[in-house]
């Protein structure tokens, strides 16, 4: 390139200076910043309680923000959608600790008439901080797998209730999933990009179904002109995916892979069942069972702390601020197990 | 399949286990040692009772439940018939009540988790204050009429203010001793809360089991449902009330697995978990060492549950072995009869047209019925869902099979009068019941066969029992009509004639498609235009003529002339009429519906027969009468749509598209090749045809590109 350069005649090189120009302008596409970014959390159970480890979590990496499950909407009740899992608090929220009250709208909720959604959402929120005893929150957060079908449903609904939110002094935010960075951003404050849940956990040839370098890399390039400041969460979870032969049955969220009358271990991620046994699939009240037959295998399924390292560079080399704030999916004594202490702090570094 | 499905809706309120959802045979379990009496349902169902005896009205059951909606401040004016009554009676005692259960319903919503109006602190005060003084009240209530109802509500308010703790005391000091009645059912199920929440789980299974609270006792014992779970607790407690529950759902989740083919993906849809032949192997040794070592005090239910899965792995053989012996063993009454019915469900499977074995199933069925009416009365329907399970899946096809279709069809009948949705000797032959859907599928030829035998062919007891109850409710004229309609439905309109000449229109009257008959004419062709009826003309009505005679006549005189272009239009004509396509689809069957197709055995193809007919005249030099040939090949349906909607690109943009695959395509181009012969001469319904419209610019020759660059 360079020894071509003197060669080209004055014209041209002006025309190429200004190609860069522009092009450099448009890299540093201003779209401002995550208001506030602190050190974050998803706290995503039906019951409110904290053990020790987790109030130790919180305290070490000085978490500021806890993005709380408050409920569901699913279709349903007198008003066409209706709350469901409205999470139990058994338990106050520690100290210094801002809770974002998050709420995952199901996709077929959006094909309801949605009038009087958002004002029952905003009422709702603010009646169960009151009611429990939750400082004043600044934020909102709704989540929702919205698609080109509901996308226009959705932003009714997310402008809707920002306006109502800001009359409190409120913001709106909302999360992104890789798909959604393909069309318009939503009408909020900013938005929490989803890393995680990328591939298909029901395809056992899938290696990385909860975080894989070359399943996001097609929609990074979105974020360098994406319209809307975002911030990153990043997965701590694991998956313990349970197949017989190559059909998927469930997660199998309590296995006890140590249990040696149970499981014989095949592989660093393969276990294999030896007897049968019934087993939860699903976390706290909404637990269903699946039974596991012998020969049935678990296939492990977690993201190695030098994955989210690179994905973090990754992204940010697209959206430099991204990780300004870092919320992790989720907060849970096993999940906090999963990295070292050393490691959360580099995942949580802006 | 229809008939099964008609049923399954029939009953979608009675059955207790369906466990595939309304469009496939529900898989009724066999293995039952616990009564299934749906208590929530029957309580209910009481309860409404009670109230419809108070107030004199019937179906109140909507105003019980919207006594939570009454307003309290304005409880004089409610338009509630309860409320009224009262109010009319000046029934203070019952005023009062429903005062304190209206109060306390209207708490229970907004304290609800998932409601819209998430409590105050102040509300959750506030309501639970009312609480203790909804309870109060219940505590100083000191008549009889209401006892049961406010101790009832007593224990509801302490599990509402979370104190189930006084609920066991309630229990075991007071309520137990109340009248037996659906409110001490329903205390009995707090108190068995309670009870768990103690950590005294096996105690609150056995009070959930009399109770047949089965999804309690399915979500207390989700870890031990298995193998292993059975195991250790047999080993902790050889005769715990856990092991009755654990041992009925093994079977039940085998005979699932069995039932549903062992397909996994339709294992993970069911509620059930899928057991596999190991597994059962595993489990019938385990069954037979528990008998062997006698420390159980229900042989009973472990021999049997050895035996019918010993069916399931195809030991038919060992299973009747072992299954006649359970019901020797000791256990209870309803132990040793799943035995019994195991046994039958075993024999159920090899239908053998013998004496001996007509002679089992007389007494074994003549049982079962007993066992269903004595069901009915404490609202299980266990043993008529064993007789729908048995004569759908194995009697009524294998009966069938062998030829005895007289037999097979009475056996639908006792099925159907299983469920005492109706006596059948009782009612008329009624038009959509399941026994009227089994007599409509029979051929003409069978349906003759049928009024033969129950003319008195019936060689066997079994027979002639089952024939004692149908012959009432089928007349002569009902035959008449049926196998005349059956005749049409299969072509024979000349031999039909005799049958149905004898049909008087008094009959026809009361039938559902006198509705049509009245107001069509298949004279009309159908192409020509619909002859619409509303809905609001839908009710039975009196019919001048049969119009069934008068159409076989009229065929019957084509079919006899000669094979001219314009008698065959005109017998096309009526034969599609006729047809489920047709307007007059009431000339061949009783009822139609949009998704109709040929589905009567020897059903004859009259849509085929038009369009073979229509071929004469479309090829005629007449012009008017080629003309409406052709219009009218062009008209009927072929396969799949002429016309349809696609959606391509991105945005998925619909799009018409003509489907040249469907034999549609070749008469509509032969009425458009007509027309653009003669656009002058044809006729209107040519001319301002939409259908052809559409089809002419959808089928036009696409302008050619002609674009700047091209024209360079």
């Amino acid at each position: 390139m360079n020894r071509l350069m003197p060669t080209m005649n004055m014209q041209k090189r002006w025309l190429i200076l200004l190609f860069a120009l522009i092009t450099m302008a448009s890299c540093n596409h201003k779209v401002g910043k995550v208001p506030e970014p602190e050190r974050s959390v998803y706290y995503w159970r039906t019951t409110l309680h904290f053990d020790s480890a987790e109030w130790q979590f919180l305290a070490e990496h000085q978490i500021k923000k806890i993005f709380v499950r408050f409920f569901d909407v699913v279709p349903g009740g007198k008003e066409g959608v209706q709350p469901n899992a409205t999470l139990q608090f058994t338990d106050s929220i520690p100290h210094g600790l801002e809770v974002v009250p998050t709420v995952f709208i199901t996709e077929n909720c959006l094909q309801n008439d949605l009038k009087a959604l958002p004002q029952l959402l905003v009422e709702r929120i603010l009646q169960m901080c009151k009611t429990n005893g939750i400082p004043p929150i600044k934020e909102v957060q709704l989540d929702c797998d919205w698609t080109a079908n509901s996308q226009s449903a959705y932003f009714h609904l997310l402008k809707q209730t920002r306006t109502l939110l800001k009359e409190k002094g409120i913001r709106l935010s909302a999360t992104i999933r890789l798909h959604q960075l393909r069309m318009t951003p939503p009408p909020v404050d900013y938005g929490a990009l989803m890393l995680y849940n990328t591939g298909d956990a029901t395809d056992r040839n899938c290696k990385n179904p909860i975080l894989d370098m070359a399943a996001i890399e097609p929609y990074l390039k979105h974020l360098v002109d994406y319209d809307l400041p975002l911030c990153a969460a990043y997965p701590a979870f694991g998956w313990k995916l349970l197949f017989a032969a190559d059909t998927f049955k469930a997660i199998a969220y309590d296995a006890d892979l140590t249990d040696t009358t149970l499981f014989r271990r095949q592989s660093a991620d393969t276990y294999m069942a030896v007897s049968s046994r019934e087993l939860t699939t699903g976390p706290g009240e909404d637990a269903n069972s699946a039974h596991i037959n012998p020969g049935d295998e678990i296939l492990v399924r977690e993201v190695p702390f030098s994955l989210i390292e690179a994905v973090r560079e990754e992204v940010a080399s697209y959206a430099p601020s991204i990780n300004d704030q870092v919320i992790v999916y989720d907060l849970n004594s096993e999940n906090i197990k999963r990295y070292n202490h050393n490691e959360y702090e580099k995942i949580y570094r802006p | 399949m229809k008939r099964f499905i008609v049923l399954s809706f029939l009953l979608a309120n009675v059955v207790a286990a369906f466990a595939c959802g309304p469009f496939a045979r529900p898989h009724f379990f066999v293995f039952s040692v616990y009564p299934t009496t749906q208590w929530q349902q029957v309580g209910k169902t009481e309860m409404v009772k009670y109230w419809e005896d108070y107030t004199g009205k019937k179906e109140i059951e909507w105003e019980v439940d919207a006594l939570s909606d009454v307003n309290l401040k304005e409880f004089n004016k409610s338009e509630n018939s309860i409320v009224q009554t009262a109010l009319k009676k000046n029934d203070t005692e019952t005023i009062n009540y429903l005062k304190k259960l209206i109060q306390y319903l209207q708490i229970s919503e907004k304290l609800a988790p998932n409601a819209w109006n998430y409590p105050s602190k102040e509300d959750v005060a506030k309501y639970q204050k009312e609480l203790r003084d909804i309870r109060n009240s219940a505590r100083i209530y000191k008549g009889e009429k209401y006892r049961p109802q406010y101790t009832l509500l007593e224990m509801r308010c302490n599990l509402a203010l979370g104190q189930e703790a006084l609920n066991k005391k309630l229990w075991v000091n007071t309520a137990y001793k109340l009248p037996a009645s659906v409110y001490r059912d329903m205390m009995k199920g707090l108190y068995a809360n309670a009870l768990v929440k103690d950590g005294k789980r096996d105690d609150a299974i056995k009070i959930y089991g009399a109770l047949g609270d089965m999804p309690s006792i399915k979500w207390l014992v989700r870890d031990k449902r298995n193998l292993k779970g059975i195991k250790s607790e047999y080993e902790a407690n050889p005769n715990s009330a856990t092991l009755i529950f654990l041992v009925q759902d093994f079977v039940n989740n085998a005979q699932e697995t069995k039932d549903n083919k062992e397909d996994r993906e339709v294992m993970q849809q069911v509620e059930a978990t899928a057991i596999y032949n190991d597994e059962i192997k595993q489990f019938i040794e385990f069954a037979k060492q528990v008998v062997s070592e006698g420390k159980t005090q229900s042989p009973a239910m472990w021999q049997a549950a050895a035996g019918y899965l010993n069916s399931m792995l195809s030991n038919d053989k060992d299973a009747l072995t072992m299954l006649t012996k359970a019901m020797q063993l000791d256990g209870t009454d309803r132990m040793k009869d799943n035995a019994r019915v195991c046994r039958l469900a075993v024999k159920c499977k090899h239908v053998v047209p013998t004496n001996d074995y007509y002679d089992y199933l007389y007494d074994e069925l003549k049982w079962l019925g007993q066992k269903a009416q004595e069901g009915h009365r404490q609202g299980d329907w266990h043993y008529s869902q064993m007789i729908d399970r048995f004569v759908f899946d194995n009697l009524n096809p294998g009966f069938m099979e062998k030829g005895n279709y007289g037999l097979a069809t009475n056996l639908i009948a006792f099925a159907y009068n299983a469920y005492d949705l109706f006596h059948i000797d009782n009612e008329p032959f009624t038009a959509g019941s399941v026994f009227w859907d089994a007599i409509d599928e029979l051929s003409a030829d069978e349906l003759m066969g049928y009024k033969k035998y129950m003319k008195g062919q019936q060689s066997t007891k079994l027979e002639k029992w089952l024939a004692s109850d149908v012959d009432k409710c089928i007349t002569d004229d009902d035959y008449n009509d049926m196998i005349g309609t059956k005749l049409m439905r299969e072509g024979n309109f000349q031999a039909a004639i005799p049958y149905l000449e004898k049909v008087p229109l008094g009959l026809i009257a009361k039938q559902g498609i006198s509705a049509y008959m009245a107001r069509r004419d298949f004279n009309k062709e159908r192409w020509m235009g619909h002859q619409a009826v509303e809905s609001v003309n839908e009710e039975a009505t009196e019919v001048k003529t049969n119009q069934k005679l008068d159409f076989c006549r009229e065929v019957a005189k084509l079919e006899n002339a000669p094979q001219t272009e314009e008698n065959a239009y005109r017998l096309a004509s009526l034969l599609y009429q006729a047809s489920y396509k047709g307007d007059c689809w009431y000339l061949t069957r009783y009822n139609v519906s949009i998704y109709d197709t040929v589905r009567y055995r020897n059903e004859a193809l009259l849509i085929s027969q038009a369009i073979d007919l229509l071929k004469k005249p479309a090829a005629s030099k007449n012009f008017r009468l080629k003309e409406k040939a052709l219009y009218a090949l062009a008209f009927i349906p072929q396969g799949e749509d002429l016309i349809y909607t696609d959606y391509v690109g991105k945005n998925y943009t619909p799009v018409l598209k003509v489907n040249k695959k469907t034999p549609q395509f070749a008469e509509m181009n032969n009425l458009l090749a007509f027309y653009n012969a003669n656009p002058q001469k044809v006729s209107t319904f040519v001319s301002k045809c939409d259908v052809l419209k559409q089809f002419k610019t959808l089928t036009a020759p696409k302008k050619k590109n002609t674009s700047k660059r091209r024209r360079k």
